[in-house]
């Protein structure tokens, strides 16, 4: 009988010193997995529970992962909550945000292991925010995995994967005739998980000024007649589907929409302005 | 009984199959060989070398064998279509290496496109410090203190490398990157290191076969005592915090103790989900067709079949049964949703 030791694929290497505060330390890690490379900031704060589920922030298509990490950096140090802010590199990533032909969910799961293997948390679980395209990573991610989220945080997600088997995929579940393929059918896979999917607590964040179709938002007729024209009619509808499907599952959803005041399309201005961090860590 | 200096002990190639036994307690030697029972250690003499021309060793690694070596093995049974079939007997005049992970017996059958068995001359059953013969239940892990809870996935299979091996490491590598503490058992067979290995470098959290419960082979072995194995395995499992459990069961559905175990409702019952490997279609429907037959329904197929999306499909339209490829076991999105099928994730849910 054999109890090997954690698997050593993952190539995971702090990049320059860990820098020790009084709050706590922060250190960059890189990944490498053929599927593409990303790199990390981990801040743990001093006297951090390592069984507490850490907060996992993604970016948007802006990338702009400092914008991320420096919102929540303080947030998090105050709540003792372990935070990663992942950081999809554009040369490797031309899409983050679907899980497809690209996967950065393989690369979320190895960031994972990475922070178990190093005894950075113990949790088997993470509390997922994503803002953006960020959130659409976040929603698939946890469609696929929901065993692996204790908590999911939607910031305005430009659109959604609808957990609904009338409408289409990728819009929503519906089946669709496809061949045997050597790839993961990945509407069958978030099909199966939906009733571990509907459990989770979700929180939605959406600014009452982000009603604008910017060209980063994805359109077109079939699409906003589900979702709706824009962000914040796209989160309402996500929210209400959520409900509904989960009643449709026995189960009593555990969504919410929180609204960010005179806030558009900016992930800066919602955490400025509203305080989004904070809102996510209360 | 004669006494040994233990150097012999020490010079002998010890197999794989042994690698629980604590070489140490090697104090003498049992000239009664005729009343070798399966897992009775025997020290022997390699006469002469044929099919076999390594041993595989504890720590993993095969080792040359030559005329006048001295090995340690455990006397067992073998059966092998594409090898030998052998009984747990041994003859003192000479008896037969039937498996390379350490297995001596009496040849009956053999395959005609291998070679005949290298030949052991048996020195004597092993005896402890206290002068009793050592056997693998010896050393076993502990017995069960309980029915296990953990989620079983069984892979079977139509036949001998028909791809359950494959399927087994494939599911267990793509449910340990999916974050899952993973057992990978071997539940019936013949002990040696390449399945272990392999199961090893998936990553899983515990790797464990029949030999862990001490059984060099299970086959011949009663019903009650291969169930018993498994459940102390199964057991340790989940002591060790094992989430969920992929346990292969060697050869085809027709194989005696292959045919008792899934004809028993309480290990089917121990069951969570099944895949079964097979190589074509045909053998798809008919293997799904003998699963039913005894009340079990595969969550999916795969094997050599899935290599052939002609063959895929057939099977699928035959069968109404998935077909899953290797690359799917592996992923981990793929093998995430057979742990959901299989209870794994509410059975996590309920723990937190």
């Amino acid at each position: 009988m054999t109890k090997p030791s954690g698997a050593e694929f993952l190539g995971a290497m702090p990049v320059g010193p860990i820098r020790s505060t009084v709050a706590g330390s922060v250190t960059e890690i890189v990944l490498r997995m053929p599927e593409g490379k990303i790199s990390a900031k981990v801040m743990v704060p001093r006297g951090a529970a390592p069984d507490r589920p850490p907060l996992v922030a993604l970016h948007g298509i802006s990338r702009d992962a400092k914008a991320v990490y420096d919102a929540f950096e303080v947030p998090a140090q105050q709540a003792g909550r372990i935070l990663i802010v992942p950081h999809f590199h554009r040369k490797d990533w031309q899409i983050f945000q679907r899980i497809g032909a690209a996967r950065p969910d393989k690369l979320l799961l190895a960031l994972m292991q990475v922070l178990a293997e190093n005894q950075i948390s113990a949790a088997a679980q993470v509390e997922l925010f994503g803002y953006s395209g960020g959130a659409q990573l976040a929603h698939r991610f946890a469609m696929l995995y929901p065993q692996r989220v204790s908590r999911l945080h939607l910031g305005a997600a430009g659109w959604y994967c609808l957990p609904d088997t009338s409408l289409a995929y990728p819009a929503g579940l519906r089946e669709a005739p496809k061949k045997p393929s050597a790839a993961p059918n990945f509407r069958t896979e978030k099909v199966t998980q939906l009733p571990e999917y509907l459990r989770l607590p979700v929180r939605v964040y959406v600014g009452t000024e982000d009603t604008l179709r910017d060209p980063a938002m994805r359109s077109s007729p079939d699409l906003d007649a589900v979702q709706g024209p824009h962000r914040l009619a796209r989160a309402e509808t996500y929210a209400a589907r959520f409900t509904a499907a989960a009643t449709r599952h026995q189960t009593k959803a555990n969504v919410s929409v929180t609204y960010l005041a005179g806030c558009g399309h900016d992930f800066l201005q919602c955490a400025v302005k509203a305080d989004l961090a904070r809102l996510v860590l209360s | 009984m004669s006494v040994l200096a233990n150097p012999m002990f020490e010079k002998a190639k010890w197999a794989f199959s042994a690698r629980r036994v604590d070489q140490a307690a090697a104090s003498g030697l049992d000239a009664d060989l005729v009343h070798a029972r399966p897992g009775d250690l025997i020290l022997g003499r390699v006469i002469s070398i044929g099919q076999h021309q390594r041993i595989q060793l504890p720590t993993g690694r095969p080792a040359v064998l030559y005329p006048g070596d001295l090995i340690v093995m455990p006397c067992g049974a073998r059966y092998a279509p594409d090898q030998f079939e052998g009984h747990a007997k041994i003859n003192p005049d000479g008896c037969d290496m039937l498996a390379g992970g350490g297995c001596l017996g009496q040849m009956v059958a053999r395959n005609e496109r291998i070679k005949p068995p290298t030949r052991v001359q048996p020195l004597g059953r092993v005896t402890g410090p206290a002068g009793t013969v050592l056997n693998l239940a010896d050393f076993a892990v502990p017995k069960a203190a309980g029915e296990a809870k953990v989620p079983v996935i069984a892979v079977l299979g139509a036949s001998m490398n028909s791809g359950k091996t494959t399927a087994t490491v494939a599911l267990s590598y793509g449910l340990t990157r999916a974050g899952w503490r993973v057992a990978t058992i071997k539940a019936t067979g013949t002990g040696a290191f390449g399945d272990y290995n392999d199961y090893v470098d998936t990553g899983a959290h515990l790797v464990a076969d029949f030999t862990d419960a001490g059984m060099v082979t299970t086959y011949l072995e009663p019903l009650a005592r291969v169930k018993a194995g498994i459940a102390d395995l199964l057991w340790q499992a989940e002591v060790d915090g094992a989430e969920v459990v992929v346990m292969e069961v060697a050869d085809g559905l027709f194989q005696r103790e292959t045919a008792e175990l899934i004809a028993d409702a309480t290990f089917r019952a121990g069951l969570a989900g099944v895949i079964f490997a097979c190589g074509d279609a045909l053998a798809a429907s008919g293997g799904v067709a003998e699963l039913a037959r005894n009340g079990l329904r595969p969550v999916a197929l795969t094997g050599i079949l899935s290599c052939s999306p002609m063959a895929s499909l057939e099977a699928q339209a035959a069968t109404g049964v998935e077909v899953i490829s290797r690359g799917q076991l592996q992923d981990p999105a793929s093998a995430n949703r057979i742990a959901t099928l299989v209870g794994a994730s509410a059975r996590r849910r309920v723990a937190a």
